[in-house]
């Protein structure tokens, strides 16, 4: 009674373990599916696709850290001025001179730490202003008695808002010559570095992409007339178009991803390796480097491959089907 | 179930083909398709597979005119039809297993199914062995049956095949009749294009015998 109960269970686990190497077989046999279409030629696509790719994620990169280079100069500069007091015409006496100029910057001083929005106003020393002018004119300016303007730092309030018409012509009326450097020029010119940065960059993945678009077109056409005898047999054992059309579109998403994935890898390791001798500018840190690309560029870049494999999929679908038609 | 009215084929800058032919061929018959090289036998088949239009005359298949079958609906109809060809159009890089399993896949049967319906079939043309081997390392005779196999696989209501024996010894051409017989058994009207005579004598059934495009004679069971 016993051993036949036992010879039951060892019959069950016998059938179960059968059952399940059957699925397991099912399940690999399904994994590895060959497709319908021999892969012949997808090696020049995931080439073209990593070319392409690379490109993209290259201009897309080179935007990014343009960009993020361009909004930390902006944010340097802004919540600054620079008042400037030109140096004045030479006084018939040294101390009648330094006088002179001692009360300009004091008024200036007081015009702008009574003015609304502006938190601090500190002049700089003249060493400070021989540092800064000594890269164009070499050393020894301050110890040489020439004429150096006054510079006056000045800091806004964070939530302040200024007038700087207005400042400009309260600061002409206590020290006249005064000049008031916002740093506009500097600013505007940055936005627009990075504008062109940024509509460049689009461009080049616009152009990019319909190349990679075109290069899927010619190769799904080359598959297509390769297959010709393969599409005629499909369709007389029951496919549709939409069945043949799909395998080649699946085949072009394949290829595509993997060469995308190579093309962005290899982008990467190119843009390290170029800014890894990227100059050290004066403001703030190394302004180029792969740090720049915060999280949402990193997050457009690395789904360059999904974007290219969607591309590669449409591109091929629409190819298959248009040509499809055609065939009885 | 399939009638054929005053059909004509003529291919593209070429001869006529087949000429005027009008037959019938009730659900669930069994017929050979014989007659010389060049007779027609393959023009004929291929406008039973739906590969060709014929340039005159009309064709009934399953209760409806060919010709008004919209291109959208013929892959549908296809599928109700299976075919040996006589060059088999195997997939070269596709294992026996997944070219006889291709029109379920195409019919979107669970992969369950296949499997099972696949692996007997395979078996039953003594093929069991060979399930993962590639056509390129077959022999003729094994091409054939995976032929086979792959045309009888979705049990079709309609089945054609070229020469399907010319490639396998006498044995197993016997046995691949007793398979299309029991199809024919189940419902399935059968078509097969020979030129063995010696299949027409010893399985004596309805004969239609082509000369130069012509149905000479249609001999019945």
């Amino acid at each position: 009674m016993r051993g036949a109960m036992m010879a039951k269970a060892m019959l069950t686990i016998n059938d179960r373990a059968a059952s399940l190497a059957v699925t397991a077989r099912e399940l690999a046999r399904r994994l590895g599916r060959e497709p319908v279409f021999a892969r012949d030629g997808g090696g020049v696509l995931t080439w073209i696709a990593a070319a392409m790719a690379m490109l993209a994620a290259l201009a897309l990169g080179a935007a990014f850290i343009i960009d993020d280079a361009s909004a930390r100069w902006r944010q340097a500069l802004t919540g600054q001025l620079t008042v400037e007091l030109p140096p004045l015409a030479p006084a018939s006496d040294a101390i009648a001179a330094s006088r002179t100029e001692a009360d300009r910057l004091a008024a200036a001083l007081a015009v702008l730490r009574d003015s609304a929005g502006i938190a601090r106003a500190e002049p700089l020393s003249r060493a400070r202003v021989a540092a800064l002018v000594e890269p164009w004119l070499g050393g020894g300016i301050g110890a040489a008695g020439l004429p150096l303007p006054q510079l006056i730092d000045v800091r806004l309030s964070n939530d302040g808002t200024i007038d700087i018409a207005a400042l400009r012509e309260r600061l002409a009326g206590a020290a006249p010559g005064a000049i008031v450097d916002d740093h506009r020029s500097w600013t505007d010119g940055l936005v627009r570095l990075a504008n062109i940065g940024l509509a460049a960059a689009i461009s080049i993945v616009i152009l990019v992409a319909a190349v990679a678009a075109l290069s899927v077109v010619q190769a799904t056409r080359a598959r297509l007339a390769l297959h010709r005898e393969a599409i005629e047999l499909l369709h007389l054992i029951g496919a549709t178009d939409q069945y043949i059309a799909r395998e080649f579109a699946r085949d072009a998403l394949i290829v595509a991803f993997f060469g995308a994935v190579i093309g962005v890898a290899s982008a990467a390791a190119f843009g390290a390796a170029v800014l890894a001798g990227a100059p050290d500018f004066a403001i703030g840190a190394p302004a180029l480097h792969l740090g720049a690309i915060g999280p949402g560029g990193w997050l457009v870049l690395s789904s360059l491959p999904l974007w290219t494999a969607a591309l590669a999929l449409v591109t091929a679908w629409i190819t298959a089907r248009r040509a499809l038609r055609r065939a009885l | 179930m399939i009638r054929f009215e005053r059909v004509g084929l003529r291919y593209e800058h070429g001869a006529e083909a087949l000429h005027d032919l009008t037959f019938e061929l009730p659900e669930g018959s069994f017929h050979f398709l014989t007659g010389p090289s060049g007779a027609g036998k393959s023009s004929l088949l291929s406008l039973l597979y739906l590969a060709r239009r014929p340039t005159s005359g009309t064709i009934s298949l399953f209760g409806r005119e060919v010709a008004d079958v919209a291109r959208g609906d013929l892959p549908f109809l296809r599928r109700r039809i299976g075919v040996v060809f006589q060059d088999f159009r195997l997939l070269d890089h596709l294992s026996a297993f997944d070219n006889v399993a291709l029109p379920l896949r195409i019919a979107r049967r669970p992969e369950a199914e296949i499997h099972a319906n696949v692996s007997e079939l395979l078996a039953w043309v003594g093929l069991g062995e060979h399930v993962d081997a590639r056509p390129s390392t077959l022999s003729g005779g094994q091409k054939q049956r995976v032929a086979i196999a792959r045309a009888v696989v979705t049990r079709p209501s309609l089945l054609l095949a070229d020469e399907p024996t010319g490639n396998v010894d006498d044995r197993m051409a016997v046995r691949l009749l007793h398979l299309f017989e029991e199809l024919n058994k189940i419902g399935t009207t059968i078509v097969i294009a020979t030129h063995n005579e010696g299949l027409l004598a010893r399985f004596r059934r309805s004969v239609l015998r082509l000369d130069a495009g012509v149905l000479a004679c249609a001999e019945g069971s």
